[in-house]
């Protein structure tokens, strides 16, 4: 059965991913990001009926948010879900960190992502069968890392909201789960050179029991938590991050 | 407040895009469910600073009922 989902992040990574694998599920993909990417133009090339793209920065107006996802709504058709994929990772050691440096990752990765939650779950835009709503949380949000306190804290923040939602959107059919992903090759983690040592990243990755992942281990997921396989998940955290969350002392 | 604001922010917590009436009996509206409820209760607070208690709502019959809850902090 064809489905509508609204996915922020669209234009790259996971979020990217995302899209492509649900449209070629013969889905309707509404995607979203900052930015139009080569990628985004060539999906729509490929599904000019199924793919439409909103270019838009969700850390501003945070509020409007949820009306703009009621017009979506009524141009796009309702939403069986929404995945926020949408989210900066900012690499900041504590002694240089502002309320402003803090407010830009929050409300991107939190905030916008919880004032489109409110736009999906409204009444006039959900679809009457289940509805499904994925936070892309990190296994930073569960771990440590120096330089990425505003990014944790947001994704950590993301789970707790995600629970809380849980349970208030059941009775409404509405079912919210987090995915963390751990070291996924996403142009993201190209940031990650031009901050940290060779010999760090080098250690981070020889931390993966099952190697670095793709995008595609991350979409996996998500599919199978908008499917309704996953009818009976609700309010959960899934780490898929190849092991690295496992913490190996060797 | 005025009362087409009170009436607005009703329809935004109810996400409804039909307008109310003060007349309109709040069991006829299908929006009027538990989640409803506590985003009245929300608003009551956050915008009157009045803490209303279930039984007063159980007993509210109509919009104009909550209106009057206001202690008129909703006006003509």
């Amino acid at each position: 059965m064809k489905k509508c989902y609204l996915i922020t992040g669209a234009s790259s990574g996971i979020g990217y991913q995302i899209s492509a694998d649900l449209l070629a599920q013969g889905h309707v993909v509404v995607g979203v990001s900052r930015n139009v990417s080569d990628k985004v133009r060539q999906l729509e090339n490929d599904y000019p009926d199924d793919f439409f793209f909103q270019e838009k920065d969700l850390s501003v107006d945070i509020d409007s948010l949820s009306k703009w996802v009621v017009k979506l709504s009524k141009e796009f058709g309702k939403f069986s879900g929404f995945i926020h994929s949408a989210g900066m990772q900012q690499i900041l050691p504590l002694k240089v960190n502002t309320h402003k440096h803090m407010l830009e990752v929050f409300n991107l990765n939190l905030f916008a992502g919880l004032a489109l939650a409110k736009g999906i779950t409204d009444r006039r835009v959900k679809a009457e069968s289940s509805v499904s709503v994925v936070f892309i949380s990190s296994v930073a949000s569960v771990m440590g890392a120096p330089g990425l306190i505003n990014y944790s804290a947001s994704k950590a923040s993301i789970n707790g909201a995600m629970r809380s939602m849980a349970i208030e959107l059941a009775p409404l059919g509405v079912r919210v789960n987090s995915v963390l992903p751990g070291f996924v090759e996403t142009e993201m983690m190209g940031k990650w050179s031009d901050v940290y040592t060779r010999e760090y990243i080098d250690q981070n990755h020889s931390r993966c029991p099952l190697g670095i992942g793709g995008v595609d281990d991350i979409s996996n997921m998500v599919l199978f938590l908008l499917s309704d396989k996953a009818k009976w998940i609700t309010g959960a955290e899934f780490k898929v991050d190849g092991g690295f969350s496992l913490g190996d002392l060797r | 407040m005025k009362k087409s604001d009170f009436l607005d922010e009703l329809m935004e917590i109810m996400q409804r895009d039909e307008p109310l009436d003060p007349s309109d009996e709040l069991d006829s509206l299908g929006e009027w469910d538990s989640m409803t409820v506590l985003g009245v209760i929300s608003m009551f607070d956050l915008e009157f600073g009045i803490t209303l208690t279930i039984d007063q709502l159980k007993a509210a019959k109509t919009i104009q009922d909550l209106i009057h809850l206001s202690n008129d902090n909703v006006s003509n």
